[in-house]
């Protein structure tokens, strides 16, 4: 019950928090990583809660398409296409970005057109009390989310890795290297999560996006609060 | 030729850990790629 219901449940709060300070420092800022930052918190927050639902309430096959849409598909892309527009030139985001809204609206057909049974979501040595695509019957749309996801997790993870090893490199900027450091992790926790639940571990994938959402709330939050000059030192004369 | 180094260090602590935090986080990573081009080439079950 607390797996199934209380942890999504708490993921999507998080998360919607979360794009509130997203979207407060773009409306503060502007900066089109941070707008599409707090769009893949939304669809965070949209997969979180859709999970809460099917464990409270059961089957409904809206909820069901909205979480593989925004949960399975879309939420990693989105949030490394946000790491793609701080990162990359912007004539590279730009033309990434029309490849991955095209995908989406592809993935969106996808899932909306699919045909669908519950029951094979049991099975296999999963339950069913855990969301899953097996319920997903049409060819054609669960091959669909590993492409997403590995553009996702090259850009948001890789992305904040590379940062955090550029500011360690310069040593300058500590606050953002931690809150990089932080945000790479908490990424990789849903992925991990999710390769888990297929090794059919009951609750990795909710665990791993609760506590993935919480790794990169705080990594935010530490990447955009200044730590202070005294933090950085200057190096010993050899 | 000579590495040159940083002016600037991190506090000790931090100094210590980010090396090796840095080195986890590649391999991890590497590991990561591997699994999610395995279930791109359906050698694991997409979800």
């Amino acid at each position: 019950m607390l797996l199934n219901t209380i942890i999504p449940l708490a993921s999507s709060i998080i998360s919607f928090v979360f794009a509130f300070f997203v979207f407060k420092r773009y409306i503060n800022r502007k900066g089109t990583y941070l707008l599409f930052w707090g769009l893949g918190t939304v669809f965070y927050g949209i997969g979180g809660f859709c999970e809460f639902y099917y464990g409270a309430f059961g089957w409904n096959a809206l909820v069901y398409r909205l979480w593989y849409l925004f949960g399975a598909i879309l939420v990693a892309a989105w949030l490394g296409q946000g790491t793609v527009y701080l990162l990359a030139k912007e004539k590279l985001a730009k033309a990434l970005t029309v490849i991955l809204v095209i995908g989406s609206l592809y993935a969106t057909y996808k899932i909306f057109s699919a045909q669908l049974d519950p029951s094979l979501m049991i099975g296999s040595g999963h339950t069913g009390a855990e969301l899953s695509g097996h319920a997903i019957v049409t060819d054609g749309v669960r091959v669909l989310t590993p492409f997403f996801n590995l553009y996702g997790t090259v850009a948001l993870v890789g992305g904040a890795a590379y940062s955090a090893f550029i500011f360690w490199r310069k040593r300058v900027l500590l606050h953002r290297a931690i809150g990089n450091i932080l945000i790479a992790t908490g990424a990789m926790l849903p992925a991990f999560g999710g390769v888990f639940s297929r090794l059919q571990v009951p609750g990795a994938l909710y665990l791993g996006e609760f506590f993935g959402v919480i790794l990169l709330f705080l990594g935010f939050l530490r990447a955009t609060t200044p730590m202070g000059e005294a933090t950085t030192v200057a190096a010993p004369a050899d | 030729m000579e590495k040159t180094k940083s002016p600037r260090q991190y506090p000790p602590l931090y100094e210590k850990a980010f090396p090796v935090v840095l080195g986890i986080l590649g391999v991890v990573i590497a590991i990561l790629l591997v699994i999610t081009v395995a279930v791109a080439l359906r050698l694991m079950g997409a979800s």
